[in-house]
């Protein structure tokens, strides 16, 4: 599968709508299979791309969903985040050229710039404040 | 005036396509519309065959009012868009499969949006009350929406109640928002338990009904307030519906309805099944031989809230038929004509009744024309 991240922040003045509506930097905008061909703006400078080749698209998922009150009403545009600025220098000089391949089952025999059992530890659910702990 | 930014989204990734899907679109153009004096455009093409599948969109973090707006469509100009009916093919369509109760296939919580010529798919994937396109009572008072020529179905199983096709949520301050809903076809939000709606209008809502086809939901059309607000409908076809096809009381210039029930407002409906080319297969034009909707409906050319001309396929509409369908005669096609009891008639390029062929009944005899070529300024035709 492939996420893609958005790479700014978007905000608005008013600090509930901030939260609510405007996707942030980290934030997961889209997953698609590992053969999903990107637009001409789906990239740099607004977007990485994160490749986790052989991973089902139904395993991201997840990290694409709002987080949502008990009323089902929106809180925040996304209930995860990807701790891009957190990263560790091999990982951001690569994600610097826009796109990171993630080695996530042992399926994947190509080359890749890092694994998940680094990266997941930079995966954050914003409501527990904790990190993702799960394999794919 | 505003300048008109203008995406492309294509799930193919075809040439010329910025985005390959309208979320991503969604994020990268989310921004203050009234500062930078700007409508952002979202021009929808599949130039595969891919459907942009996707779990919920959010309209969310915009900025925008009446002459700086968001607008996500399919070029009419362009092959993309639907002919009426689903379809699949190089037709842009949005199908949103839900992880979780409550979401629609767009939820709308900015001020002013429009939707023309889509088709948008809701599969609950089993959760309760996925809904279509749902209008949120956070936006602002005064706000405006426009939902054009789109097709919505859902493919929900299971109980999934308050799963209606086009929503305005209650405001519980009350106020005055708008909603236009015209030539649109909402079908099979028709859950097992109760609640589920083609079309619903409730407390902080003036929604405006026009030339749509409803089709098998639980109510097809609804007024949930008609104190503080109004929804008023012309011209609409509901049919099949298991509690009513028009729920509630409507504004009093709702007119030229029909419905299979009787329940359509006003003093000119029409009670009746229409006879669609093929409801079994979900195609919602008028069949030559319908009886109820052809010709029947009210001239909304110079509406004095929301003049139309043209139907769900972009057809120019001249002989008013009630529905998103405007019936249309093709060259080289026989079309059967049934006046049981009556004289046949003649019936011109755009289906209006051009006059009678014989004098007297003819019982029920079925009369066949061919039209072999269509010259639709006299009016004429070679029979055979």
């Amino acid at each position: 599968m492939q996420l893609l991240v958005f790479a700014k922040d978007n905000t608005h003045p008013d600090k509930t709508k901030d939260r609510q509506g405007c996707y942030k930097r980290g934030y997961v905008v889209a997953v698609k299979d590992d053969a999903h061909t990107w637009g001409a703006k789906e990239g740099l400078p607004d977007f990485y791309v994160l490749k986790l080749p052989k991973i089902p698209v139904s395993k991201g998922q997840k990290y694409n969903e709002a987080e949502r009150d008990e009323n089902y009403i929106l809180y925040r545009r996304r209930l995860w985040t990807v701790r891009l600025d957190d990263l560790p220098t091999k990982e951001k000089t690569a994600l610097n050229k826009g796109e990171l391949v993630i080695k996530a089952t042992a399926l994947h025999v190509g080359a890749s710039d890092t694994d998940w059992a680094t990266m997941k530890d930079y995966f954050r659910n914003q409501k527990t404040g904790l990190d993702e702990t799960e394999d794919l | 005036m505003a300048t008109e930014v203008v995406h492309v989204v294509d799930p193919d990734n075809g040439s010329g396509a910025d985005y390959t899907t309208i979320t991503a679109w969604e994020a990268a153009q989310q921004r203050d519309l009234t500062s930078a004096d700007e409508i952002a455009v979202a021009k929808c093409r599949c130039t595969g065959s891919t459907g942009d599948a996707i779990s919920i969109m959010y309209i969310s973090g915009w900025t925008t009012d009446a002459t700086r707006y968001i607008k996500i469509w399919t070029d009419p100009t362009e092959s993309y868009r639907h002919s009426g009916k689903w379809s699949t093919g190089n037709v842009y369509r949005i199908e949103a499969t839900k992880t979780s109760s409550s979401q629609a296939i767009i939820d709308v919580q900015e001020d002013f949006v429009q939707f023309v010529g889509l088709l948008m798919q809701s599969d609950n994937g089993g959760q309760l009350h996925a809904k279509g396109i749902n209008f949120q009572n956070s936006v602002a008072d005064g706000s405006e929406f426009l939902v054009d020529s789109c097709i919505i179905r859902a493919l929900h199983s299971g109980a999934s109640s308050y799963a209606n096709g086009i929503d305005c949520t209650y405001v519980s301050t009350g106020g005055n928002r708008t909603l236009k809903v015209q030539n649109t076809l909402v079908y099979d939000f028709s859950e097992s338990n109760a609640d589920c709606g083609g079309i619903v209008q409730t407390y902080g809502w003036n929604v405006l009904s026009y030339n749509n086809t409803v089709h098998n939901c639980w109510d097809g059309i609804y007024c949930g307030n008609n104190a503080s607000n109004y929804h008023v409908v012309k011209n609409c076809i509901v049919q099949d519906c298991t509690e009513t096809c028009y729920g509630g009381t409507f504004h009093a210039d709702s007119d030229y309805n029909c419905s299979d029930d009787g329940t359509h407002p006003g003093s000119n409906g029409q009670t009746g099944e229409v006879t669609f080319v093929d409801e079994a297969n979900d195609d919602f034009h008028l069949n030559s031989t319908d009886s109820v909707a052809l010709g029947n409906g009210l001239d909304l050319s110079s509406d004095a809230s929301n003049p139309i001309s043209v139907d769900i396929d972009g057809d120019a509409r001249t002989s008013w038929d009630i529905g998103a369908d405007e019936f249309l005669m093709a060259a080289g096609t026989f079309y059967e004509m049934w006046e049981l009891g009556q004289a046949p008639q003649i019936y011109n390029s755009e289906g209006g009744v051009d006059g009678a062929m014989a004098e007297g009944s003819l019982g029920d005899q079925k009369v066949k024309i061919f039209v072999e070529t269509l010259n639709t300024s006299e009016q004429t035709y070679e029979d055979s």
